[in-house]
């Protein structure tokens, strides 16, 4: 199973995406949203499966930590844009 | 007497300074060597101690410069350029190239030992981290000789001022590249010095053990971590806007804010990284003239972790209150700082009473360590004033504020800093200082600085960085006032110097262990220290000779020094004269290369770690984490790439389709092949697990193949885009400089891989990995799927949205 | 309420902050002073007294100091907010700036350009919106305490309340090259009658001086 299905979940999510951005309207919020949360699961798969997260000792914490920095890094430079 | 005998004699001389301060040189080893090639954290950490030295006397001479200058009105001692010059280089040199690297110094010889470990993390990385510090200030300093003379932007370096249309000059180029360098320094540092920390503990340091000196550098290491990549891709985005013609900081898109932002996201937290290491020595210092050990120490870590450490990166926002930052934010801003004086008000609190019950001797470190406390009073008092959105509006861009912070990075930074060293010197040196004349710089060096900067706090309506005022302002007294305290407390430095001298040299010995403290850095004994925590004082007499550890030194290396000289002479040269830059470029890649065929050789080896503490990642090694936490810096340099683009999409309303630019379906191709590339990345790791080399070499192959199959067709998308009708170029707008330099940085990322790759198939071949031997491979592992994730967010936003 | 008000409320509390952790380092040291005879030596529990698990302290600290903190920052949002309003007049004269290296453009609602020198009405509400054509400026009235950053790209208002007649001086707070020591405007204040006057002569000629 493992990594052959997620190898392959990845391809196909990736192409989704790109069928996603001819076939919605490019005004849309919607578009952007859906395309991003497509790409937060390809990239969630190459976390768990390719990095092998899942067998690393306390992977919580290490994937906790740079999730977090990610994470606080993002909404910080969000805060930033809200520049007008 | 001959040349030869002249030499036998320097390096007799040397040989007796070597041994003071504890420097075990490898059998054979002339002193040059021993010293330019050194890994071991100690030597390393000498070599920042001495050159920090330097660079706070180029940075003093131009702030006594300044300080001339400004002494009378309409002073014609500097023009406006050459002033603009000295305040921009006086405060990047200060902070970055002085302070920071001060602490830096003792942090390098002294967290090992405190913690018991043989050396720091990465040995190799230490040293680099040093030369790359070194060069990159030689960089930044060959802006003096270059047309239009150094950086002159201020040490913010503000755009649009800092683009090349308004300083066409190579200075502000040498100092982005300078600080290119310095950036790369310090995140190897933190790196380094984190794993040092979590992973090498000996057995019995436990997180509480831990000495204060350690704590405050750990929290120091990771505010730097988070901080330093972002500025990195800021620089770098500085550097290809005056190379290549991008537009990132001179566009109207929000181009200067986005500057603002980048830079005061890390510029806040060094200040903070600037104070910790002194203040980490101070604590020990007050603990041990008073004889008691640290009040509340817990909570001071708590205060620092969990309070200081995230607030510092949530309140740069007060250096943008003018800025037009909506007004919620200003509020959030302006709360979030007061709320951050509190763990800092804490730490004072808590160090005076450290203090209660004991029997306060007040030698020198002790004085300059009450004199850091005290100055941090009246900076934070002042700083609480600057925080005040309100106050803000009149404050800003006036002395007010400069005298704020000099509290704090002279006060406060350098009192404490000048406190280790009569503090911990002894223990390099083994000789100890004239107390008197110690005594007498502190007050001297007390008195001149509060002249000179307390009378800046009631220069309300002076602006900051002006060459020269009118007589009509009044500003004249008060100014030539500071310059009197400015030359005194120069002077009086004179003293500290000549204590260093004596220290070195012809001081009275002062036997192992003068202060008599229990710290495993005195004692070299963590058993003791771990047993009889918290003991200030030593119950027993032993302590190690002058400065050498149980260990073997650790092994000499060359590329650390050529990498950096490499990368200084391309970086020079990108600005100066091309042939410098190919020389440059070679003696850099030949660095890396000799470093690789160390590694494919097992030719650099330190010595194995015992098992000791390393909770919360028990089952790691410190290699390991290395990886992560380098991982982890990276993931922030990428989150500050994506951002940027994130916060320039968000401020230019028409953005071009990208369908209408790019070559979708050959992207999408491209990014199959990638994505492929970390299955078999993974299919590698997993045969070499199993014991498959032969499937190992197969799979890593294959990830060679598709990993350069997506590089060149990336470059054959250039390349089409470059001759498109019309050309899309990195200058041609927001659109193509985001383009080139997203995709460009994770091309590098590619192309480091497969050089990674190079090395684990000749390795391979070799036979260099087993069942139980593949270290190398999962740190490629992880290293390429990390790759991957960037791809993962950078494809549909360049090519879908 | 005003600059003053909230300047002196930080500079009384921060004083008194300042003099109580002085008096108390001070009072530490000279109490708990090494006496003769008196030296902790290493086997004297005083110097073995594990303290890290002190939580009243701290604690103690961190109320005193948010109610200190809590106090001077909500005067400062409640004067902010005060002053942030721009208050509208019929007689209130807006002015766009534009900074640049190294002057001040004051641009009126009729279109009349005036380089350096800004006149505006005594008595009256005077609105500057300010932005810049190169560089980052900072314009800044000290007289009036009021600044705000001039960023090319976007603009910033600023607003004053005009009293006596008179001279103002207007500088650039913002290091924006060589001439940056310089970049001095002037504020002319004048009776009400006057400028209108001046300002009604304005329409009929055409740019004015420099641009």
């Amino acid at each position: 199973m493992g990594m052959i299905t997620v190898w392959v979940y990845i391809l196909l999510a990736t192409v989704l995406e790109v069928i996603v951005s001819y076939v919605l309207p490019n005004s849309w919020a919607l578009r952007d949203t859906v395309i991003g949360v497509i790409a937060i699961t390809v990239a969630a798969a190459v976390v768990m499966f390719y990095m092998e997260l899942k067998y690393q000792p306390r992977w919580e914490s290490l994937f906790l930590l740079t999730t977090l920095f990610f994470v606080c890094d993002l909404i910080f430079i969000w805060t930033a844009s809200l520049v007008h | 007497m001959s040349v030869e005998d002249r030499l036998d004699a320097i390096e007799k001389r040397l040989g007796k300074i070597e041994k003071a301060v504890g420097v075990r040189r490898k059998t054979g080893a002339s002193w040059l060597k021993s010293w330019l090639l050194t890994t071991d954290h100690k030597q390393v950490g000498i070599l920042y101690f001495v050159t920090a030295f330097y660079f706070l006397f180029l940075g003093g001479i131009l702030a006594l410069l300044m300080r001339t200058q400004l002494a009378s009105p309409q002073n014609t001692l500097l023009t406006s350029a050459a002033y603009n010059q000295a305040v921009s280089m006086h405060g990047l040199i200060m902070v970055l190239w002085f302070l920071s690297p001060l602490g830096a110094a003792f942090a390098n010889y002294f967290v090992p030992l405190q913690i018991g470990a043989k050396d720091v993390a990465f040995p190799r990385f230490n040293a680099f981290s040093y030369w790359m510090y070194v060069f990159g200030g030689i960089v930044a300093l060959t802006g003096f000789f270059v047309p239009g003379g150094a950086a002159s932007a201020g040490w913010t370096n503000y755009a649009p001022l800092s683009s090349k249309i308004f300083l066409p000059g190579g200075g502000e180029t040498l100092i982005a590249l300078g600080l290119l360098m310095l950036w790369g320094s310090l995140t190897m540092g933190s790196v380094n010095l984190i794993a040092t920390i979590l992973s090498m503990r000996a057995p019995g340091m436990t997180w509480i053990k831990v000495p204060t000196f350690t704590w405050f550098t750990l929290v120091t290491q990771l505010m730097l971590l988070w901080a330093v990549p972002s500025i990195f891709s800021g620089t770098l985005a500085l550097i290809v806007d005056r190379s290549l013609g991008s537009l990132f900081f001179v566009s109207s898109g929000g181009s200067s804010v986005l500057w603002d932002n980048m830079w005061w996201f890390f510029g806040h937290p060094e200040v903070y990284v600037v104070i910790l290491p002194g203040l980490g020595a101070a604590a020990e210092i007050i603990s041990v003239f008073s004889g008691r050990p640290l009040y509340a120490k817990k909570a001071i870590i708590l205060s620092l972790v969990f309070g200081m450490l995230p607030f510092s990166f949530a309140i740069y926002g007060h250096h943008m209150f003018l800025t037009g930052i909506n007004a919620l934010e200003r509020e959030i801003f302006t709360m979030n700082t007061e709320i951050n004086t509190i763990p800092s008000g804490m730490i004072v609190i808590c160090f005076a009473a450290t203090m209660i019950g004991g029997a306060v001797k007040f030698k020198t470190p002790m004085l300059m360590a009450l004199g850091s406390i005290a100055t941090f009073v009246i900076g934070g008092v002042t700083g609480v004033f600057d925080s005040s959105l309100f106050l803000d509006v009149q404050l800003r861009g006036t002395y007010q504020v400069v005298s704020h912070f000099h509290y704090i990075m002279v006060g406060t930074a350098e009192f404490a800093l000048f406190g280790a060293i009569y503090y911990w010197m002894p223990r390099w040196t083994g000789r100890m200082y004239n107390e008197a004349i110690g005594k007498l710089h502190f007050i001297l060096s007390f008195i001149f600085f509060n002249i000179i900067f307390f009378p800046m706090t009631f220069l309300l309506d002076m602006p900051r960085r002006i060459y020269t005022y009118a007589p009509a302002t009044g500003w004249g007294t008060l100014n030539y006032i500071e310059t009197i305290g400015a030359w005194g407390f120069g002077l009086a430095q004179i003293l500290l110097l000549y204590l260093m001298i004596e220290m070195a040299t012809f001081g009275k010995p002062a036997g192992k262990n003068p202060w008599g403290v229990s710290s495993p850095e005195w004692t070299g004994d963590v058993e003791s220290y771990v047993k009889n925590y918290p003991a200030v004082y030593s119950t027993e007499s032993h302590a190690l000779d002058g400065g050498a550890s149980a260990h073997a030194a650790t092994p000499l290396n060359s590329s650390p020094i050529i990498i950096s000289a490499g990368l200084a002479m391309a970086f020079i040269g990108l600005v100066t004269s091309l042939p410098l830059l190919l020389v440059g470029i070679v003696v850099g890649v030949w660095g890396v290369a000799a470093w690789f065929k160390d590694d494919l050789y097992g030719l650099f080896k330190v010595p194995d770690e015992p098992p000791g503490e390393k909770w919360p990642f028990n089952h790691l090694s410190h290699v390991k984490v290395g990886v992560w936490l380098a991982l982890a810096g990276e993931m922030i340099l990428f989150t500050a790439i994506i951002g940027s683009y994130l916060f320039i999409r968000e401020n230019v309303p028409i953005w071009p389709p990208p369908v209408a630019i790019h070559n979708i379906r050959l992207a999408t191709f491209n990014t199959l092949l990638l994505f492929s590339s970390g299955m078999t990345a993974f299919l590698a790791l997993y045969s070499i697990r199993n014991g498959n080399r032969n499937g190992f070499l197969g799979w890593i192959g294959a990830t060679f193949a598709l990993a350069a199959s997506f590089l060149s067709i990336k470059i054959i998308e250039w390349f089409q885009l470059l001759t498109s009708n019309p050309p899309f170029t990195i200058a041609s707008g927001l659109p193509g400089s985001t383009y080139y330099f997203m995709t460009g940085i994770h091309a590098v990322h590619i192309i480091v891989g497969l050089a990674f790759m190079g090395f684990l198939i000749t390795k391979g071949l070799k036979g260099g990995f087993s069942k139980t031997n593949y270290d190398a491979v999962t740190y490629f592992a992880l290293y390429w799927a990390f790759v991957d994730i960037v791809w993962v967010f950078l494809f549909p936003l360049l090519y879908l949205m | 309420m005003g600059w003053e008000y909230v300047y002196n409320l930080y500079s009384y509390l921060g004083i008194v902050s300042a003099i109580v952790a002085f008096v108390l380092i001070a009072y530490l040291c000279v109490r708990y002073r090494a006496r003769s005879g008196s030296t902790l030596t290493p086997t004297n529990p005083k110097t073995r007294e594990n303290r890290d698990a002190n939580w009243k302290g701290p604690i103690i600290v961190y109320i005193l100091m948010a109610i200190v903190l809590v106090t001077v920052a909500s005067q400062s949002f409640a004067t902010y907010n005060a002053f942030s309003r721009v208050p509208s007049s019929p007689t209130t004269i807006h002015i766009n700036v534009v900074g640049h290296q190294f002057a001040w453009t004051f641009i009126y609602a009729n279109g009349f350009v005036s380089e350096d020198i800004a006149y505006v009405p005594a008595n009256s509400i005077v609105v500057f919106n300010v932005t810049s054509r190169d560089v980052y400026h900072q314009f800044g009235i000290p007289y009036f305490r009021v600044k705000t950053d001039a960023i090319p790209g976007r603009a910033s208002p600023v607003w004053i309340q005009t009293t006596d007649p008179g001279n103002y001086t207007v500088q650039c707070f913002e290091l924006c090259g060589a001439g940056h020591a310089t970049m001095i405007g002037t504020l002319v204040v004048e009776d009400p009658a006057t400028f209108n006057q001046w300002y009604a002569s304005t329409g009929t000629t055409s740019s004015g001086a420099g641009t």
